[in-house]
């Protein structure tokens, strides 16, 4: 029972897994700027899982709650919010870079490129 | 009233989690891409539906059910917005429907629509030649008919003016 | 009991989602895919009682970075890929990787156990003294743009120099009157003016999704919300205009000008309160200065501060997506 307790780090242990596996084993700059965005997912779910409380409910303080209610812990979710943003900002960047090699080399297999680039 | 309140939003639910159910199994069983469009658009519109209907009936009369209807207008905006535009991208692409008529025979080649004006053409309004031909073709062929009914206004009006 | 079964679906259904992406050849699916872990993924925050975070997902990674991915992949223009190369090595250390993870995870406390160590030294303090010192009810909001201030100037910051670069490589040149006309850049740019349905739909939507992003960024105090997900969410609403009638007629709704300089001014507004805070006396980004009223002072600063965010991250979104979509236009 306590494995079930777990099972969301044993999900982020697996997710990334599977980013690195897609950013390493895959040749296509895109794929592999997908699995990138699959590997900080997996460290949002991390974050968020260590905010969880029993019984807590998010943290909004209203004007009118008893005094003992339990709230989740709200800092998790700042690093996570500038996080998500910082995210985007790196994947545009990066397509950004993908378009101008594929203008520059035609293609955006990574190998073909470390051919292309021997060659000269 | 709260339990028949309660069945209702029950049997409300159930139903919607049925066509939701029906739904997901339609887009796996079913052979061609136009008829899987068919079973998910069932999602969304019947399943929302009945769903948000269950859930409006707990609400109670406090600002939840009228948050809820908001988003059941919004979905019922968009949801058949999107599958119309997936399955108009997908027959004007050139996807052709597997279809069978009675006597069991394919539908002829061809493409069954035309397709998209490409970059740099603009899409016109101008009739295709062919199409414009057949209607040539049928309005020389009733026109004969109508020569002489047209003769006899003209000899009554030439008639009127004389008198 | 209901919840925890729940959850555990969702998280299965984001390991089934990450399968797939890695295993689809086809790079349409994918981004598709990660459009979908993307929801799911906000799913699963909602879950986690994490509702700011669960907004700001589903409107970035779920929305705008869709869109940026098929922006790119409109210009790649490479739908398939080439078989893996020979792949044991990534394998076995992403394994050994996976394994050392999971070894170490085993010790963590599980999921929602109060007496967890994280919720121990820095969370109550806030929790306590948000209603004396900012009187905000959205904790995180408050965490956001007062007590962790600098930590949101430096993500501003970022996001407006990631804007930078993408202007420097993919340009911000209109095209010169002198190689194409205007009338054939019209022309030329892709719309989806011939189709009818989504064009009147999306356009009676727009005014919508831009006065819930404003309704989104004010109330970002009082419930879940911010600038984050404003900037996001009025960016959406551009960028769908945009997609529906086409590139140029997008330009004439928000011009080049006008998105530049909500990204510069939103940095400036940020800035330029931190500075005013100095002028005034306390520290940098010490909003209680400014007014007699300290609540009042924060509560000001919070205001001003969301919406030097919200401003760049609209003008940042918007700029980037016409800086890909211009490209295509040859």
């Amino acid at each position: 029972m306590e494995l079930l307790g777990l099972y969301n780090y044993f999900v982020f242990a697996v997710l990334l897994m599977v980013g690195l596996y897609c950013i390493l084993a895959r040749t296509n700059i895109i794929k592999s700027l997908i699995g990138l965005s699959i590997f900080q997912g997996a460290v949002f779910l991390l974050y968020i899982s260590m905010d969880k409380i029993d019984g807590g409910t998010g943290p909004i303080i209203l004007e009118g709650a008893p005094a003992d209610t339990i709230y989740a812990n709200p800092l998790p979710q700042v690093l996570i919010l500038t996080a998500i943003v910082v995210g985007i900002s790196t994947t545009a960047l990066g397509l950004a870079v993908a378009v101008r090699i594929r203008e520059a080399y035609g293609t955006i297999e990574e190998d073909k490129i470390q051919e292309m680039d021997r060659e000269q | 009233m709260d339990l028949a309140l309660d069945i209702i939003s029950a049997v409300l639910l159930a139903a919607g989690t049925f066509f939701v159910f029906a739904g997901g199994v339609g887009v796996m069983r079913m052979p061609d891409f136009y008829t899987r469009m068919h079973a998910a658009s069932l999602t969304d519109t019947g399943g929302a539906a009945l769903i948000i209907a269950g859930l409006l009936l707990q609400g109670g009369l406090t600002l939840a059910p009228v948050k809820l209807l908001a988003i059941f207008l919004f979905l019922f905006l968009t949801s058949p917005t999107a599958s119309y535009a997936l399955v108009n991208a997908a027959l004007l692409s050139g996807l052709k429907p597997k279809a069978r008529n009675e006597t069991g025979l394919s539908l002829p080649e061809g493409d069954a629509v035309k397709p998209a004006p490409k970059l740099g053409e603009r899409g016109t309004n101008k009739p295709d030649e062919d199409i414009r031909k057949a209607a040539a073709k049928t309005v020389a062929k009733r026109t004969p008919a109508k020569k002489p009914a047209a003769k006899k206004p003209a000899a009554k009006k030439k008639a009127a003016k004389k008198s | 009991m209901m919840t925890i079964v729940f959850s555990l679906f969702l998280l299965t259904m984001l390991v089934l989602v990450a399968v797939a992406i890695l295993r689809t050849d086809n790079l349409f699916t994918a981004v598709m895919l990660s459009g979908i872990f993307s929801l799911l993924m906000a799913a699963n925050f909602f879950v986690l009682d994490a509702a700011d975070v669960a907004l700001t997902e589903a409107v970035i990674g779920a929305g705008i970075s869709t869109v940026l991915f098929l922006g790119a992949l409109a210009l790649t223009a490479e739908k398939d890929r080439s078989p893996p190369v020979g792949s044991w090595v990534p394998l076995i250390s992403a394994s050994a990787l996976g394994a050392v993870i999971i070894y170490g995870v085993l010790q963590a406390p599980r999921l929602g156990d109060p007496n967890a160590v994280v919720h121990n030294h820095v969370a109550p303090w806030y929790l306590e003294k948000t209603p004396e010192l900012i009187d905000v009810p959205n904790v995180v909001t408050a965490v956001l743009a007062s007590f962790r201030g600098y930590d949101t100037l430096g993500e501003v910051f970022v996001v407006f120099i990631a804007c930078m670069g993408v202007m420097a490589l993919l340009g911000r040149v209109r095209p010169r009157r002198d190689s194409i006309k205007l009338t054939e850049y019209e022309e030329r740019s892709r719309n989806l003016r011939h189709h009818l349905i989504p064009r009147i739909v999306g356009k009676m939507l727009v005014p919508f999704i831009v006065l819930f992003g404003l309704y989104v960024q004010f109330h970002g105090d009082f419930g879940p919300g911010g600038g984050f997900q404003a900037g996001g969410l009025i960016a959406a609403g551009v960028i769908l205009y945009s997609l529906l009638e086409g590139d140029w007629r997008g330009r004439e709704l928000v011009p080049e000008w006008f998105s530049s300089l909500l990204v510069a001014l939103g940095a400036l507004l940020y800035a330029g309160v931190g500075v005013a805070c100095m002028l005034k006396g306390g520290h940098f980004l010490n909003y209680s200065v400014l007014f007699e009223d300290p609540i009042k002072g924060q509560h000001v600063g919070i205001l001003l501060v969301e919406l030097g965010v919200g401003m760049t991250v609209t003008g940042v979104m918007i700029t980037v997506f016409h800086a890909f979509a211009r490209r295509g236009v040859r």
